[in-house]
């Protein structure tokens, strides 16, 4: 990718920052992990940054247009130690995400690389666009 | 075993001290700093990054790191919906301590960098025997 579509993908991601998803409603922008959805082609793509969760510490439930994440990151060998800084939050969490289409539970792909968690969900058939040919 | 409820922190970009040529989003990495006798030891959240693209220096005590994200993995993909952007991290740290050079130990796990400083031998406190 050219920085020149890095920078306009940043632009945009700043532009829908302050917009709801669905227009009306009163949505938590405070729930932990921030997330960014993306669509592409017939899949829509959810990102979260979850840096120091294993992939076992995460669960994820999705049921029609509602996905359902909730995790845990532990602190290991805290023993003795002199902080000096500590910045990173350990922790659980519980988030539902309203996703704008119906998608097709059967068709989800979802993958932890390095510290980024992708869950690629198929949009459901109803959902799909469609080319009408008219007669 | 903490079960802390998890909050959401908002990224914080870095104040830049030298202007850049470009626009590029770079981000603060959240970072744990800890030692015990023998090293200081950073935990540094990079999100994104992978092992190969984070550039480590120490030069006049000033601790560097730079790590950038891979812009291709977002190609063809249109953005719906937003509550955080996506860009590069740095930050420095001035050591304290004399650092054994040689012996930086850097590893990058689940977005999380972990660089092991050993302290040059003669910091390291010694007891010593009263005759």
């Amino acid at each position: 990718m050219l920085l020149e579509n890095f920078l306009s993908l940043q632009k945009h991601l700043d532009e829908l920052f302050n917009r709801e998803l669905f227009p009306g409603t009163t949505f938590s922008r405070r729930s932990f992990p921030s997330m960014n959805l993306f669509e592409k082609d017939d899949a829509l793509i959810l990102k979260a940054e979850l840096p120091g969760f294993e992939k076992e510490d995460l669960k994820i439930e999705i049921k029609e247009n509602s996905l359902l994440l909730s995790g845990i990151k532990k602190e290991r060998e805290t023993d003795d130690r002199n902080y000096h800084r500590r910045e990173r939050l350990f922790g659980t969490f519980t988030r539902q995400f309203g996703l704008p289409y119906r998608v097709n539970t059967e068709k989800v792909l979802a993958t932890l690389l390095d510290g980024i968690l992708t869950i690629e969900m198929e949009k459901a058939e109803s959902a799909k666009v469609r080319s009408i040919a008219i007669k | 075993m903490n079960t802390k409820e998890l909050e959401v922190k908002d990224k914080k970009e870095l104040e830049i001290t030298s202007e850049k040529t470009y626009s590029c989003k770079v981000y603060v990495p959240d970072t744990d700093i800890y030692e015990n006798d023998k090293e200081i030891i950073l935990a540094v959240d990079i999100p994104g990054v992978n092992k190969n693209d984070v550039k480590i220096q120490l030069e006049n005590s000033i601790l560097s790191i730079d790590a950038k994200v891979r812009p291709q993995d977002y190609d063809k993909l249109r953005p719906l919906y937003s509550e955080y952007n996506v860009g590069h991290f740095y930050r420095e740290f001035r050591m304290g301590e004399m650092i054994e050079k040689d012996k930086i130990d850097a590893s990058v796990k689940n977005g999380v960098l972990k660089l092991t400083l050993p302290k040059i031998e003669k910091l390291k406190p010694k007891q010593i025997a009263v005759r």
